[in-house]
């Protein structure tokens, strides 16, 4: 008897918290969305991947030579750098829309704990860590190259 | 002693049910962030990530329940070393200190190796508390208990997160 009682209150407690969860994420992402929708407009471009990247980051170089290669899927590029080191790279990465970050800054707080955003149709896919996804998608096509 | 036991059962398996919520609800992350130790071909990341998730909720439910005795705790000191030995291979490769085992609970990412060396001691000493019993209610209650917390946490810093954006529009 006991066990039915707290297995009951268990799963309703579950289906509240799965509930009000749901909402939050929901009301996030429509957001979210329409941020990036709107963004998208501005630059005129239809590139789903955003990807912001910060000079001051360790690892700056080796994101730097990834994004001088010439296979890599166009990008946008959230450059969060002095205006000079943008004008600088957006010579540098030339297949990439480089975005200066301070012009944008209703779009940075969707990037606070995440350096990537992908658009696809129905949601926005997250990743947290611009080198490492940079890193696979480099391999990703160089195996299509090869 | 007996609390003592209690109390490390409860503490693996909230970190444990923590770290698997965490990389299920963000599930694209998880084969980037294996991928990161490299130390598995590019190709079997995902299929190493499902093992994860499978290892991790094991672990979880192993402890709830107390099954396996003595072999569980066994498992869970080899696993603890798999990982201590790969974050030691990452930080001399790439001298990155964090990890992203646990998503969104900062606190717990920021030291990857002390945290699994406590964790690795707690589990030693586990295996000369007293022996405590299982009851199926019990299980049950602390399975509802933990999974309602974690949720209950990770929707505070969704709310949090929401009222950061508010505030920027």
């Amino acid at each position: 008897m006991t066990t039915v009682i707290i297995l009951s209150t268990g799963v309703s407690l579950w289906c509240v918290l799965l509930y009000i969860r749901w909402q939050i994420i929901r009301k996030y992402a429509y957001r979210e969305q329409r941020e990036l929708e709107r963004f998208k407009r501005e630059l005129s471009t239809t590139m789903t991947t955003i990807i912001r990247v910060d000079y001051t980051e360790h690892r700056f170089k080796e994101i730097n030579a990834i994004l001088t290669k010439k296979q890599l899927e166009r990008i946008i590029i959230l450059l969060v750098a002095p205006d000079w080191l943008v004008a600088v790279k957006q010579r540098a990465w030339p297949r990439h829309l480089v975005v200066n970050a301070r012009l944008y800054p209703t779009l940075l707080p969707y990037f606070q704990r995440v350096d990537v955003l992908v658009g696809t149709e129905k949601k926005v896919i997250r990743f947290s860590d611009a080198y490492e996804y940079l890193r696979t998608l480099n391999e990703e096509s160089e195996e299509i190259c090869s | 002693m007996i609390v003592l036991t209690y109390a490390s059962d409860l503490l693996i398996a909230i970190l444990f049910f923590l770290s698997f919520y965490m990389k299920v609800t963000n599930l694209h992350q998880l084969p980037l962030e294996i991928n990161s130790y490299q130390v598995i071909p590019y190709y079997y990341a995902k299929i190493a990530a499902y093992l994860l998730l499978i290892t991790e909720g094991g672990i979880f439910l192993l402890y709830i329940t107390g099954l396996a005795f003595v072999m569980k705790e066994l498992l869970l000191i080899v696993l603890l070393l798999v990982f201590i030995a790969l974050i030691l291979r990452k930080r001399k490769q790439q001298g990155n200190l964090e990890c992203g085992c646990f998503g969104k609970a900062d606190s717990l990412n920021k030291y990857p190796l002390q945290r699994n060396m406590i964790l690795l001691v707690i589990v030693i000493a586990k295996l000369f508390l007293p022996i405590r019993m299982f009851s199926l209610e019990e299980s049950i209650t602390f399975i509802f208990f933990i999974t309602g917390m974690v949720m209950i946490y990770d929707i505070l810093t969704d709310v949090v997160r929401l009222r950061e954006i508010n505030k920027g529009v």
